[in-house]
């Protein structure tokens, strides 16, 4: 017999599950890394840069999603049910990784990198290969929701899960 | 419904097939590798069979004689040995996937294709003309037809096919060898130590005496041109030479999420203790130790370790992804048997290995996606867009004096090729293996040069700029008739060759 989603398996917090923890950590360290880059380097935010994709500024834009992704984040590692962080970070990981495919549609960013042989340190390899990392971050996100997702809707209605 | 592994194996290289559909592989001046010392050793020998001892080649013959039979008999086309190498990548997908399969069915195969297949260079040399890919693929089916062979009924026809493949391998490149280890690891594994090693032996033996029977039909076969010249070359490194010829671990860097594949897949393989992983194993620690030991060390080298991190990554991931999609097609009881660590994590019964699982798969495919699939998609564009012969503008002013020409020398035999000339034979092969060893200085090259007399002088401008008497032999013999920001053409006064004109009638003559 099918069960709800809302049954007692999705009412448990997501902090539990380690695949919501990592989540959940990498967005508030997400959020944490756009407010330093806002500090750090307001040139590329201020003077009314717009976001290729969205046309609204860039500060906007990244303040935004900071404040999105930690409260997102913070929820996850708190009070948050299995069923509804699947929800979310299915969300968020289908719009973020829509995101980064138009952006890198809508512009021409030159040769992509695959090799972190060349940076001579950390700082400057997450600056070089900033579109990577985002990629791979979005993707994940949406790696994790939507199996997530389907435990809680699909697998576990089966009792193999 | 099972999907037969060979349609499993094959949807990649299909698709990648239609995206290189505009890929020039006849036209292309050089796709990457050795593209032009292979196409003017097979030129050469397709034309003047006689001159082969001529070239100090340092390699096996077999794939050379191939390609120039097939050259006189369809064209001088330079895309039959790039195709060569595209057929050897196949057979290698085919080969993989079949090994693949027997430890994590359609999904794995899939998998392992799509990681070699993306593995950083991996698309341009299965269309380059190379050595190394053709060698290592068939070494690998080889390999897998003895595998085969352990596995099925008809033992005796799997092994005589295996035998004759390796020895063809072994005469293509004697990097096959790195499978070798590996085999003998499989037949251990399967058969027990003594009988493992007997069978191992008694098929060494055989295979052997078949690379011996075939060397002595080549032009040249002897251990100072197919191992003693790499060895004087390495004993010539100097400590600087060395080290910058050499691997360093960070390559692998390009292959973010082949690296923790591979090593779930040597976890998976240890405790598993399966065959075909022990193969992977042991081919992947040879392929390392060979690696670290060898100098000098080229790039391309890296496709020895990229087959075993495929296999073993593509089956691991496999593995983890099945645990996940486990309750989506069947229940746990009807585990499918390769369905390996869901058995360990069945025993287990730890609830946590659900999350562990989608953590493990959700990090190799971000990795994938975010790094490795944006570079090869760069990679195959990068194909379709290669220079052509025709668009290059000192190849179609060397066309001009095809008939006249005789022999061309070009430290770029790829770019003769495309015109269909013959560089000298002792020049063919500037490897920096011989400049290394000493057995070939500037000076050397020079005089031989100077020697054939050659009717077409194709110089690369940065390296004529460090060496005057290559100035002053161009400058009282040829006339220089065109250039691009790279070349220069000459062209011998005895064939009374329009010369280059000033700035200005150049822009004139180009519509400007």
């Amino acid at each position: 017999m099918r069960r709800s989603p809302s049954s007692s398996t999705n009412k448990r917090a997501a902090r539990n599950e380690p695949h919501f923890l990592v989540l959940g950590i990498i967005l508030v360290v997400l959020a944490l890394l756009k407010c330093a880059d806002i500090y750090l380097y307001p040139v590329r935010y201020h003077g009314g840069t717009l976001d290729p994709v969205f046309r609204i500024p860039m500060l906007h834009l990244s303040l935004g999603m900071a404040g999105v992704e930690i409260i997102l984040g913070a929820f996850m590692l708190s009070t948050m049910s299995t069923n509804m962080a699947a929800y979310s970070s299915t969300f968020l990981g289908t719009a973020f990784t829509l995101y980064r495919w138009l952006k890198t549609t809508f512009t021409d960013e030159g040769e992509p990198c695959g090799c972190l042989g060349v940076a001579s340190s950390w700082s400057a390899a997450l600056r070089y290969y900033q579109d990577n990392v985002l990629l791979t971050v979005a993707v994940f996100i949406f790696m994790i929701g939507i199996f997530a997702l389907l435990k809680e809707t699909h697998f576990s209605n089966r009792g193999s899960a | 419904m099972k999907v037969h592994w060979t349609v499993s194996a094959l949807v990649l290289p299909l698709l990648l097939v239609f995206a290189l559909s505009d890929c020039p592989v006849d036209s292309a001046i050089s796709v990457g590798g050795d593209d032009g010392f292979e196409l003017q050793k097979e030129l050469l020998l397709a034309r003047h069979p006689e001159m082969a001892a001529r070239l100090d080649n340092d390699q096996p013959w077999l794939h050379t004689i191939v390609t120039a039979g097939l050259m006189r008999f369809f064209g001088e086309h330079a895309a039959i040995p790039r195709l060569l190498s595209a057929a050897s990548t196949i057979a290698l997908l085919l080969a993989l996937g079949y090994l693949s399969d027997k430890c994590a069915g359609a999904l794995g195969v899939v998998l392992v294709g799509a990681f070699y297949l993306s593995c950083e260079s991996v698309t341009t040399h299965a269309l380059a003309a190379m050595l190394e890919v053709p060698a290592l693929s068939w070494g690998v089916v080889a390999a897998t037809m003895l595998i085969a062979a352990e596995r099925g009924r008809k033992r005796w026809p799997h092994w005589i096919t295996s035998i004759i493949l390796f020895a063809l391998a072994l005469h293509i490149k004697l990097t096959a060898m790195l499978v070798v280890p590996g085999i003998v690891a499989y037949l251990i594994a399967s058969r027990g130590v003594y009988r493992g090693l007997f069978l191992g032996i008694v098929l060494g033996v055989v295979c052997a005496f078949l690379f011996v029977c075939i060397g002595l039909l080549c032009p040249t076969f002897s251990y100072r041109s197919l191992w003693g010249s790499h060895m004087a070359a390495e004993s010539a490194l100097t400590i600087a030479q060395a080290k910058a010829s050499s691997f360093h671990w960070y390559y692998l860097s390009s292959q973010l999420a082949l690296v923790p594949a591979t090593t779930m897949g040597v976890v998976l393989g240890i405790v598993r203790r399966h065959p075909i992983l022990t193969f992977g194993i042991v081919f992947l620690t040879t392929s390392i130790a060979v690696a670290i030991v060898h100098r000098p060390w080229w790039g391309y080298y890296l496709v020895h370790l990229y087959i075993p991190m495929s296999l073993l990554g593509g089956v691991a991931t496999a593995n983890v992804a099945q645990i996940l999609l486990r309750g989506f097609w069947k229940r746990k009881s009807e585990a499918n048997e390769v369905d390996m660590l869901s058995q360990v994590t069945a025993e287990r019964g730890s609830c946590n290995w659900w999350s562990l699982s989608l953590l493990y798969v959700a990090t190799c495919v971000a990795l994938w996606c975010g790094f490795t699939l944006p570079r090869w998609i760069f990679e195959v564009k990068n194909l379709c867009r290669l220079e052509t012969a025709d668009n290059a503008i000192v190849l179609r002013a060397m066309r001009q004096y095809q008939r006249q020409t005789h022999w061309c020398y070009s430290s770029e035999g790829a770019w003769a090729f495309q015109d269909g000339m013959l560089v000298p034979p002792e020049l063919v092969l500037l490897t920096s293996k011989r400049f290394l060893s000493g057995s070939l200085t500037i000076g050397k090259v020079l005089d031989i040069a100077r020697r054939y007399n050659p009717e077409v002088v194709l110089l690369n401008r940065a390296k004529l700029s460090g060496m005057p008497e290559w100035e002053k032999w161009v400058e009282a013999d040829y006339v220089l008739c065109e250039q691009d920001p790279v070349h220069e053409l000459w062209v011998a006064r005895r064939l009374a060759p329009r010369q280059l004109g000033e700035h200005d009638e150049r822009l004139r003559h180009l519509g400007l």
